[in-house]
Parts: structure tokens; sequence; C-alpha cells
């Protein structure tokens, strides 16, 4: 073959290789879950702080109140400035998919506290079957949207494990929350409440769950391209 | 004007150079990331990339980031263009090659 042919085919398929490489590398979005994870840990230490001032000091203390709402407060805030921070730094970039991600998260992550607080708004007052129904109900708003937005992630990503433990998470939480098994929380200097134990597996997920995706894509970036060695 | 295989320019002309414009293609890069990516020693990319920047190919930005020196390399417009014609080159080079000889 001609050596100019060898030249451009060679030329274009490392051109094709490194585009390739730099599209599928997620190390600046990796930075993003664990500020979500660490955000939701944050969030959940406030309100065992909460409970736990709850159960030494009685009920409507107004520093639990305080601990409670400003953790709210503290995730929608983190979640915005999550999204404004990184969405500047994956735009330079120009990672299409990084960019698509945060975009999808963001929606998801700010639409789940919205359509929830409404939800809770529009819920009637009182404490039969139907209603505490339709309070458990109030976690599948907030669930499957991350479940969405995690299979996105793992098909945008091309990762199957991202995808494989998705789906094993949903079977595991939806036995969860069919079995509407309780367990003891907020029981730090006392014998706090009773939550579903489906409402802890998302808090788990939320959590630890983003932290740990946050590390597999950060440890998941691609090694160099070994061609450059030539010339 | 085309660019024509007997005149590539300089920056083309070794595999370093090329991945560096080709990784720069999708967005500006820290020092750090295009050394993950060409593998190669911090000297070596260091003139080449100076080498580019010279050419007028890439822009490199010097800042201090949490008490260190960060460079960031940006494809300029003329790189870009460059770029464009190069690859438009190659591709002409594979199509004459594949084109059945003229009776």
């Amino acid at each position: 073959m001609d050596k100019k042919i060898e030249m451009a085919i060679d030329d274009i398929a490392l051109i094709r290789r490194v585009i390739e490489r730099t599209r599928q590398d997620f190390s600046k979005i990796s930075v993003y879950f664990i500020g979500i994870g660490i955000l939701n840990l944050a969030v959940w230490l406030s309100e065992e702080i909460a409970y736990m001032i709850q159960n030494l000091t009685g009920y409507g203390h107004p520093a639990a109140r305080i601990f409670w709402w400003s953790g709210r407060g503290l995730i929608l805030a983190g979640y915005v400035f999550l999204f404004v921070y990184f969405y500047q730094k994956v735009k330079k970039t120009g990672n299409e998919i990084c960019e698509g991600m945060v975009k999808i998260w963001m929606i998801v992550l700010v639409g789940i506290r919205i359509l929830g607080w409404l939800y809770i708004r529009l819920l009637p007052n009182g404490n039969d079957d139907k209603i505490t129904v339709l309070w458990r109900c109030q976690e599948l708003i907030e669930v499957l949207p991350v479940l969405f937005a995690l299979f996105m992630t793992g098909i945008l990503t091309k990762r199957t494990l991202i995808t494989v433990v998705t789906a094993i998470y949903s079977i595991f939480y939806f036995i969860l929350f069919v079995s509407m098994k309780e367990v003891p929380y907020g029981t730090w200097g006392g014998v706090g409440t009773r939550i579903s134990a489906s409402r802890v597996c998302i808090q788990c997920l939320m959590s630890l769950g983003m932290i740990a995706l946050g590390i597999y894509l950060w440890r998941r970036r691609e090694g160099g391209l070994k061609e450059t060695d030539r010339g | 004007m085309t660019m024509e295989i007997n005149a590539i320019p300089e920056a083309f002309q070794t595999k370093l150079r090329l991945v560096v414009l080709s990784a720069l293609l999708t967005g500006e890069k820290n020092f750090r990331e295009l050394k993950g990516i060409t593998e190669a020693t911090d000297g070596n990319l260091g003139a080449q990339l100076k080498k580019l920047e010279e050419a007028g190919y890439i822009a490199i930005r010097k800042a201090f980031v949490n008490n260190k020196p960060q460079t960031t390399c940006t494809l300029t417009e003329f790189g870009r263009r460059q770029f464009q014609e190069y690859v438009e080159m190659l591709e002409r080079l594979l199509w004459q090659a594949e084109e059945p000889p003229a009776l």
C-alpha cells in the first residue's frame, strides 16, 4: 500500500480514537456526583441531629426545627450551586455527554424536591389507611426519577456496571417498598421514630451510592494513547 | 487554499502534536489531562505545546489555582481551520485511492 495512504488511514484512526477517548473522560462529572453524595450525607446528619435534639429536649424545640429546615434548604441550594459550578466547568471541556448528564441530574434532583413538596401540600390531613398509603407513595416521586437518571447515566457513559447495579437496586428497593417494613430512625439520645426501610434505602442511594458512583467514574478514566510514542 | 500532501504543516507531522490537537478539538484541556491522554513526558509535551503555540494553533493560559500553577490549552480558530483542512486532505487522499483508475 502507498505510504501516503497508510499514513492517512493511521492518522484518521488516531484522531477518531483521541476524540472518542476525550468523550469518554468523565473525571470532571465524577466530582459532581461525589458532591451530590456529600450534600445528601450532610442533610442526613442534620436530620439525625434534629431528632437527637428532639429526643433530648422534647418535641418542637426550636433548635431541632432549625436543623430540620436548614437541611432541606441546604440541599436545594446545594443542588443549584453544584449545577451552576459543574455546568460551567463541563461546558468548557466541550464534552456533550457530560453536559447532558449534568442537565438531566439537575432537572431530576430539583424536580423531585419541588414535586415532593407539592405532593405533601396536596395530601389531605388525617391518618387513616388511605392517607398513610398516599404518604408512603411520596417516596416513589423521589426514587423513580433518580432510577431513571441512573439508567440514563449508565447508558450515556456506556458503563454496563452502572446499569446492572441500578437494575439490582431497583428490584431490592421495590421488594422493600412493598414489604412495608419499618426501621427505627433518629435514635441518637432516645427512641426517635420509625420510618420505612425503603426510605433508608433511598437515603443510602442518594448519599453513599452517589459517592460510590463518583469514585467509580473517577477511577474508570481510560488510559492514554500509546501511538503518540511514534513520530 | 486547500492543504496539499506535499506541504503538510509541521503541526501535523508528529503523532504527539496530532493527538494534542485532536484532544483540544473537543474543548480546552489542562496540562495534566493532556499528559494523561498522550502519555508523553512533561518535557516532551511541554516542548510540543510551545511549538504549537508559536505556530498559532493553540493558546496557552497559565494561572494559579489553589496555589499551584495550572496550564490550560485551547485550540485557536486558526488551529481549528487548519485541522479541518488536514482531515479533508486525508479524506481526499483516501477517496482518490478508492477511485478506480480511468480507462
